[in-house]
């Protein structure tokens, strides 16, 4: 048996789990979403799996920047597939791409786990983000840049939060990114514009740029 | 270049260029915008590891597995626009605000049929109590602009009834025991059916020496009418049958509500005299009055012919021959004769109750009443 906090395990369930994964992988075809979809409606577990396995990261993803830490980002991803498992008998095909339903179910989670938490960060990022001048690639660890930025998107409100992972870290296009937030195009722009400069100045890049522009050597 | 050198869609274009949707290739930013979303984009993307997978993937299924199964699409209700459910909410409501009057209606009619005898038919002497039971007819339909009020013009005294009859509209049909007359309106027509008739043998004497042997469950079905005067003029005593035959006896204790050339009204029921009977001279509105008498079916009304009457308040006893039987003459060497109720007397001379009388609190306030006049 593994034992985790919350949840006892049986180690056959995660045998099993994994098994299906991987038949799910064979037999369902990755792009044909909606027949997907549809047999989880039926609840097939393995077109459940599939949509897990198909979404799971980019959600987990989303959740963990807009979060304090990796163990609540993976509570609240279950919690956004056990919610797609409630709400899939009531999903309906409106064009809107499935994975937007998936975002705002995580998006509620996260306003909702926030609402929980009753706070938000307010450490001083300017001593966490100020750039040394050195670039991004050559940061210490991966794990401060990650965490750098999940610190820095926690200063954004939750569109802010959503353009920035989404445009940046999922690579969206501004057409997928509306459809996820249910806005306009033009709105995610100035959303994204408005969140750049901000990010720029908490990087300090703006101040960098100056210096540059004025032949400064740093 | 800086922020304030961006448009949305400028730096939308950029970034377009520097970082393509779809795509994990980064181009070369230029400015600290693009510079922003550059390092976003090149920082490491977490994923969830093997074992997370798993574990979130576990709590799925299990969750899965307690879910109910959806339900087939052929069950599915179709989704209905919110103003319809309303609607069909509304009339529901009202649908149900109906079912419960009616069911108040049923339960006003059978509480009506529910015999009960009125409190003013009380023994006299040592009679057993001969109750005046009335069954509504099955017709009885309360009408729902059927607000009872007083008979007022019945109240008024004499020479009131023709009027009241006038004013006598017909909207529905009710059957009521004698104790509610005072308070019933005169629109209201009958149906009478009676179906029941309680039997006793009487010996109607002034003496009040009688023998009735009435039965533990008298009925005596009867309709009224409330317009008095027509009933009193539509009834010919003597082509109108007796009910039962030969006789039932009825005695009626009550204030005298309408007095009319042939007759006078007692809690509504038309008490039938001789319209030559002295005590139609003497007796007042509001006397309180015993009539003993027999009930008659005519027209489909139930009036009663009476036998004796006597009338405490005048302190007049008639006998069955409408002869005075005794007068108060004020003082106390004229006593009554034992049966006599003489309240106004007895109160005066003997300080108490005439003899044979219930003890009534009612009665005794009219005699009382009557003593003290």
């Amino acid at each position: 048996m593994l034992n985790t906090p919350d949840l006892v395990i049986p180690l056959n369930l995660l045998e099993c789990c994994f098994k299906s994964l991987f038949i799910m992988r064979a037999v369902l075809p990755p792009d044909d979403l909606e027949a997907t979809v549809e047999q989880a409606q039926h609840g097939n577990a393995e077109a459940v799996g599939a949509l897990y396995q198909r979404y799971a990261d980019a959600i987990y993803r989303y959740i963990y920047y807009r979060v304090d830490n990796a163990g609540d980002a993976e509570d609240l991803t279950a919690e956004v597939f056990i919610r797609m498992m409630e709400g899939l008998p009531n999903y309906r095909f409106t064009g809107a791409p499935f994975e937007a339903w998936l975002f705002r179910i995580a998006s509620a989670r996260v306003i909702d786990y926030r609402r929980r938490q009753g706070r938000r960060p307010q450490a001083k990022l300017s001593e966490l983000l100020s750039d040394d001048g050195t670039l991004p690639e050559d940061s210490v660890l991966h794990g401060q840049e990650i965490e750098a930025l999940r610190r820095a998107f926690q200063q954004f409100s939750g569109e802010e939060q959503t353009v920035l992972i989404l445009r940046f870290v999922e690579r969206k296009s501004h057409r997928e990114v509306a459809d996820i937030l249910g806005k306009s195009e033009t709105a995610v722009k100035s959303i994204q514009h408005r969140a750049l400069a901000q990010l720029a100045s908490l990087f300090g890049l703006e101040a960098k740029q100056r210096h540059y522009l004025r032949g400064e050597s740093s | 270049m800086n922020a304030f050198q961006h448009t949305p869609d400028s730096l939308a274009s950029r970034l377009d260029a520097i970082l393509p949707a779809g795509r994990r290739t980064i181009g070369q930013a230029d400015d600290p915008l693009v510079q922003a979303a550059v390092r976003i984009a090149a920082a490491p993307r977490p994923r969830l590891s093997p074992e997370a997978s798993a574990r979130i993937m576990a709590k799925v299924t299990a969750a899965q597995s307690v879910a109910p199964s959806p339900m087939p699409r052929f069950l599915r209700l179709p989704r209905i626009p919110r103003p319809i459910l309303i609607a069909a909410a509304l009339l529901l409501l009202a649908a149900a605000t109906a079912a419960g009057a009616a069911v108040v209606i049923q339960q006003i009619t059978m509480e009506n049929r529910t015999p009960t005898p009125p409190p003013t038919v009380t023994p006299s002497n040592t009679e057993p109590v001969v109750p005046l039971l009335v069954a509504p007819a099955e017709t009885d339909t309360p009408s729902p602009t059927d607000t009872p009020s007083p008979p007022a013009p019945l109240l008024q005294g004499e020479g009131s009834l023709a009027a009241a009859a006038e004013t006598d509209t017909a909207t529905s049909t009710e059957t009521r025991t004698p104790t509610v007359t005072a308070t019933d309106t005169p629109t209201r027509t009958n149906s009478p059916q009676p179906t029941a008739i309680r039997s006793a043998t009487n010996t109607p004497t002034h003496t009040l020496t009688r023998t009735n042997t009435a039965s533990p469950s008298p009925t005596v079905t009867m309709t009224r009418t409330l317009s008095l005067a027509a009933t009193l003029t539509a009834v010919d005593a003597d082509s109108c049958s007796t009910v039962p035959s030969p006789t039932v006896t009825i005695i009626l204790e009550g204030p005298v509500e309408a007095i009319g050339e042939s007759g006078i009204v007692i809690y509504g029921q038309t008490i039938m005299l001789d319209a030559t009977s002295p005590i139609l001279l003497t007796m007042q509105v509001g006397d309180f009055a015993r009539v003993e008498g027999d009930a008659v079916l005519c027209a489909n009304v139930v009036t009663i012919i009476a036998i004796n009457v006597f009338v405490e308040s005048a302190d007049v006893i008639y006998g069955d021959d409408n002869t005075v039987l005794w007068t108060d003459n004020g003082n106390c060497d004229n006593p009554p004769p034992p049966w006599a109720p003489a309240h106004g007397w007895r109160r005066r001379c003997e300080g108490g109750a005439p003899p044979g009388n219930s003890g009534h609190s009612r009665n005794n306030d009219h005699a009382d009443e009557a003593g003290d006049d």
